[in-house]
């Protein structure tokens, strides 16, 4: 495994749409790194730039701090999980998981093969499809050999695609945490790709957050959740969604907006009063959403909540908790 | 339901045979009757142009006049030679250029255009001006071979080791494109993210044909030697014009020969048995080859 960095990256595609500006980042040895962002953000692009799948207009990709900005995709030595199953369909899954090693580059006795396929297909419980051809597989089986063909050999690093976005929501769970068990096992560098927030926080050791092609905030999960630096960064992780409200509303100077997540609003008592629009029980947390002059507001109460509609309702915030922004939705900090 | 009622008109099943009916009266007068016909003229004595003589029957006569000629057999030897020899050129050729046809570069269109118009071409017409083409003194042929290599005077036509080669060249010349139009959609059915993947995973360009390229383009190259097969199997206008089937017998295919004794010495029920094993043997060719395709496919 690899240090990966890039540095002043810039990519535009027919010369017109920009993908990348100024990409800067760091992914250490054994590091899982997460991208994270909406689809146009430029999160597939710069996998690929990586891979060498596509040409970059400017600047380096450093491997281990050597240049290989101009190489190959094969010489490069990366392994990739596409976002489709790309799985050879004529082939089957043995012979899949094997076809990176059959390499020219790598040259693996037959045995060896037959080894490292048969441990890597024991490792994401496929061992009895191993003689099934690639297209008679489900859809989580057939993410499973894509993730088994990249993982069957020790590349510079991982690159993954959104891998698990087109699989059922219970499996894409099961596949999560195994993914970071893997990772963790193998001591591995990953650089993931993804839109899904829960992916991110649960997979990454660290998150950069892409916006229409640049880098706008990059840190731990938790300092992306707790100390976003703009309205923008503050909304990619939450769920229910952060509360984006006019400063105004609770009195507070020279701030635009502020951003109040729905856990630090207390609800029974306080100075506030609103009415209840809806109530969400999700079975461990009871969503509110409360009508607060004229705005909407999310509250999130542990356990169940009972209330009904156009109630009164009193509720109190976690001032100290409040992120204030300015008028360019940038943070503003407090000395 | 009250604005179905409204309109009394011809259910969907009357209005499918309404569109394939034309169609199936057609065939059945031009395909399925003269066959009905010609099978049963095959186990009679019948002569065309013996007007008036009533034709008796002869039972398996004629079937067994066939296989005993020596001639059928040499006649089916130059046919199955011109086929195998097309179908091969055929098949490199027209995957080679489909290969080379498949990558991005200026002019592509307009090549692919031009690659495919010998197909165009009427068959008879080809054969015409393909003979100009042969001839020993003024043809290009001939200049275009003794330019690169000097071969002195030969007649591609007119030599009875040559003239069965020149109508396997001017075949390949005219339906290469065929299957390489037919590849061609193959290749362009192959998804770009395979070739990326192949990539990244480190395999060579010979493993990437080998393992993508290959396998998916080889059901169409099949079924397009097929239809070149079905096709070449019953030739006879190009070669017709071409060499009508000379010098002697050297390129005389088996339609060729149906033909001649068919309507120059006018055994019509003899011919008829002949017309009835060629179809036969097509029929079971081409039932065993559509079985052998599909099997590859499946895999």
């Amino acid at each position: 495994m690899a240090k990966v960095e890039l540095k002043k990256l810039f990519k535009t595609y027919n010369k017109k749409i920009k993908a990348l500006e100024d990409i800067n980042l760091t992914i250490e040895d054994g590091q899982f790194f997460v991208l994270l962002g909406p689809s146009g953000a430029g999160k597939t692009t710069t996998l690929r730039c990586i891979a060498g799948l596509e040409k970059i207009d400017s600047g380096d990709v450093l491997f281990d701090d050597e240049n290989i900005t101009h190489d190959q995709p094969a010489s490069r030595d990366v392994s990739f999980v596409f976002q489709q199953y790309s799985l050879y369909p004529h082939y089957t899954v043995y012979e899949n998981l094997a076809f990176p090693l059959r390499s020219p580059m790598r040259k693996l006795p037959e045995e060896e093969i037959k080894n490292k396929v048969e441990k890597i297909a024991e490792m994401l419980k496929i061992s009895n499809k191993l003689k099934n051809k690639a297209t008679e597989l489900s859809g989580g089986e057939m993410q499973r050999v894509a993730i088994g063909r990249a993982l069957v050999r020790e590349p510079n690093i991982y690159l993954m695609d959104e891998p698990l976005s087109s699989l059922d929501a219970k499996l894409r769970e099961t596949l999560r945490v195994e993914l970071k068990n893997i990772q963790l096992n193998l001591n591995a560098t990953i650089l993931y790709v993804t839109h899904d927030q829960a992916e991110a926080t649960t997979l990454a050791d660290k998150i950069g957050v892409l916006k229409e092609g640049k880098i706008v905030q990059i840190g731990t999960p938790e300092e992306i959740y707790e100390n976003p630096n703009s309205i923008y960064v503050s909304q990619r992780l939450g769920s229910p969604k952060i509360n984006i409200l006019p400063g105004s509303l609770f009195k507070l100077n020279n701030t635009a907006k502020i951003g109040l997540r729905p856990e630090n609003i207390e609800l029974g008592n306080g100075p506030y009063e609103g009415k209840v629009i809806s109530t969400e029980n999700l079975g461990s947390e009871t969503v509110v959403a409360i009508n607060f002059q004229d705005n909407e507001i999310l509250a999130s109460i542990q356990g169940s909540y009972k209330s009904s509609i156009n109630e009164k309702i009193n509720f109190d915030i976690n001032t100290n908790k409040v992120l204030k922004f300015d008028k360019g939705d940038q943070r503003i900090y407090e000395r | 339901m009250s604005v179905k009622k409204k309109f009394k008109g011809l259910s969907d099943k009357a209005v499918g045979w309404l569109f394939i009916g034309p169609t199936v009266l057609l065939l059945l007068a031009i395909n399925i009757y003269p066959l009905v016909y010609a099978i049963k003229m095959s186990f009679t004595n019948f002569y065309a142009n013996k007007i008036g003589r009533e034709p008796q029957f002869v039972g398996l006569k004629n079937y067994i006049k066939v296989l005993n000629k020596e001639a059928i057999w040499e006649k089916m030897q130059v046919t199955a030679s011109f086929m195998f020899w097309t179908l091969l050129l055929q098949a490199i050729i027209g995957l080679g250029l489909a290969l080379l046809l498949n990558r991005k570069f200026k002019g592509n269109e307009l090549l692919t255009t031009l690659i495919v118009l010998p197909m165009m071409l009427s068959p008879a017409v080809v054969g015409v001006f393909w003979t100009y083409l042969y001839n020993p003194q003024v043809g290009l042929f001939n200049y275009v071979v003794n330019f690169f290599y000097d071969l002195g005077s030969f007649d591609m036509i007119g030599s009875s080791t040559l003239a069965p080669w020149a109508i396997v060249i001017v075949d390949t010349w005219m339906w290469t494109p065929f299957t390489m139009l037919i590849c061609l959609a193959g290749l362009r059915s192959v998804p770009n993210y395979l070739y990326e993947a192949a990539e990244v995973d480190r395999a060579s360009k010979w493993q990437q044909f080998i393992y993508i390229t290959l396998p998916s383009v080889l059901p169409f190259l099949l079924l397009a030697l097929l239809f070149r097969g079905i096709e070449n199997f019953k030739m006879f206008d190009m070669v017709v014009e071409l060499t009508s089937g000379g010098p002697g017998s050297a390129t005389e295919l088996a339609s060729i020969n149906l033909k001649r004794e068919a309507f120059e010495k006018w055994k019509t029920g003899y011919s008829s048995a002949f017309a009835v094993i060629l179809f036969v043997t097509i029929f079971g060719f081409g039932n065993v080859y559509v079985k052998v395709m599909n099997k590859i496919k499946e895999r």
